[in-house]
């Protein structure tokens, strides 16, 4: 195929907060296309801006100029929970989701009814629930339906032991067919889930093709800055699932960098 | 374990509008599960409201003077006239706290903040149809009052007003946002409003100065255009009803550009 298929592109985005006696810049005229089948691991120090910028992708934040397209079908944060009604059901506030996503209603109920293990309480109010309740079903949602991109932000386990192993899995099985973006504080984690990494630093995202020279660079950028505490703690354990293809571009310069052989600018359908 | 279910086209996205169009349906089925949310009687409250005040404001008018402008029933009079203003008053209500109720909902990329403010357009619209033909159906049963529905002024008059509401509520949900102060003004300046509208009164009765005052109101025309859709004997000097749908459509122009150049990223905050 000649046109390769790219599940985002960023066309001059730029996003800035006001901040008390400055401009903070989250990105600056960022072009890059994402290609599918390439899980991106989101580096940053602390307030460089990386939920903001996972944010924007989700469409709940909009960028100051250019814009976000989306020509995949791309998740909500995964166990986004902010949206329940909490004097709606649970099967109400599941079917709401479902009919977004255009998805079989009944079937997403069942399935998030036995996945979050909450028996009986799908036919209660939202706000009888409690956290872990809450939680379990949040994350059903977001497994119950099949998106190509995954948007995480610190991927917080939640449930007994039983049900984090459950969830693990299953989060896992669905890499074998989507992607993720994530953002976690866990090196290990980001080994595990991704094969590519993004530095976000001063307005500017660094793409790698490879893994591990993103979280070296990453930890360069913590240790310029002097008395700065690092905040990706190594955890031990090693990638898990990685490709060796050194080598970085820049993404804020030029048109669109391309992490993979395949990226290409997608129609500009979807736009934001 | 498997899928519940995939999206009906997995890697071409579908077209925009049929996301639009699937969002809008959810939204307004999800609004009408919550809007009444907990209090017992849910849409029975849509009727009851405006039932009191036309039944209150006619039983205070009775006793002053005899007959009201047009017709003979007060109830009648005050129905029409409240009744229309509230397809104004009801849908910029509902428009300017969509973007605070339904902030959490942008997480969904599927979600644009137009889609609630369509959503709670159609189901506010809906619902002030509904409790217009409740409400002036009985109240022209129960007083006999002699009149002739005419489509010809009334769709017009209600579409106008609809409009304007559209308008002034995407104008002002961005607004509200920029300058906190101006929506205090706003509601405080907004809340006698049906007083300079002619719900009261028909604009007719005023000496010229004043008449060709209060016309600048868009609402005086939404109302006396809607009652010569009632009254069969009522012609009024001054409705047009190009001058509130005008309105509507400077409003909402304005309003779209703002919410395009300013609003959504004011929404962060």
């Amino acid at each position: 195929m000649s046109r390769a298929r790219t599940s985002l592109v960023f066309e001059n985005v730029s996003k800035e907060f006001r901040v008390k006696g400055g401009v903070k810049t989250v990105v600056r005229d960022l072009n890059m296309a994402i290609p599918r089948g390439r899980s991106l691991a989101l580096l940053g120090r602390n307030g460089a801006g990386k939920s903001t910028l996972l944010s924007m992708v989700a469409g709940a934040l909009k960028p100051d100029r250019g814009r976000i397209l989306r020509n995949a079908n791309i998740s909500f944060p995964l166990g986004f929970a902010g949206s329940f009604h909490k004097d709606l059901t649970g099967a109400q506030n599941v079917r709401f989701v479902a009919r977004i996503y255009g998805v079989d209603e009944e079937m997403l109920i069942d399935y998030v009814q036995d996945f979050a293990e909450i028996g009986p309480f799908i036919d209660q109010p939202v706000r009888v629930y409690s956290s872990g309740m809450k939680a379990r079903l949040a994350f059903g949602v977001s497994m119950g339906i099949r998106f190509d991109v995954y948007l995480v932000d610190e991927l917080t386990a939640v449930g007994d032991q039983n049900f984090k192993k459950k969830s693990k899995a299953v989060f896992e099985s669905k890499l074998a067919n989507s992607d993720v973006i994530m953002v976690s504080h866990s090196v290990n984690q980001l080994r595990r889930y991704c094969d590519c990494g993004l530095v976000l630093e001063d307005g500017r995202l660094e793409v790698f093709d490879d893994l591990e020279a993103a979280i070296e660079r990453h930890h360069l950028n913590m240790r310029e800055v002097s008395g700065a505490v690092g905040e990706v703690v190594e955890d031990g354990a090693g990638p898990a699932r990685r490709k060796a293809r050194p080598g970085r571009r820049d993404a804020t310069r030029g048109a669109a960098a391309r992490p993979g052989a395949e990226a290409a600018r997608a129609p500009s359908r979807n736009a934001t | 374990m498997t899928d519940a279910a995939a999206p009906r086209k997995r890697h071409r996205p579908e077209s925009p509008f049929r996301v639009h169009l699937r969002v809008v349906t959810a939204l307004l089925r999800r609004e009408m599960a919550t809007r009444y949310g907990r209090t017992s009687g849910g849409y029975f409250w849509a009727v009851a409201e405006p039932a009191g005040m036309i039944g209150m404001m006619s039983m205070a008018f009775a006793a002053l003077s005899r007959k009201p402008d047009l017709g003979q029933s007060f109830i009648v009079f005050f129905a029409t006239g409240f009744l229309s203003f509230n397809f104004y008053r009801m849908t910029a209500m509902q428009l300017f706290s969509t973007v605070r109720s339904n902030r959490a909902l942008l997480n969904y990329p599927n979600v644009a903040i137009y889609d609630a403010m369509v959503a709670r357009l159609l189901l506010q619209t809906l619902t002030n149809c509904m409790v217009a033909a409740v409400i002036l159906g009985i109240a022209i049963w129960y007083t006999e009052e002699s009149v002739q529905l005419d489509v010809a002024w009334i769709a017009p008059a209600l579409g106008a007003a609809t409009l304007l509401a559209f308008g002034v509520g995407v104008m002002n949900s961005v607004l509200f946002q920029m300058f906190p102060l101006y929506q205090r003004v706003f509601l405080i300046v907004n809340r006698p409003l049906f007083i300079i509208s002619g719900v009261l009164y028909i604009p007719e009765i005023l000496p010229t100065q004043l008449r060709e005052l209060i016309a600048w109101n868009p609402l005086v025309h939404v109302v006396s255009g809607f009652r010569q859709g009632v009254y069969p004997s009522y012609h009024s000097m001054i409705t047009q009803l190009e001058y509130p749908a005008l309105c509507g459509l400077v409003t909402l122009a304005l309003g779209l550009l703002l919410l395009r150049r300013f609003g959504e990223r004011l929404m962060d905050q």
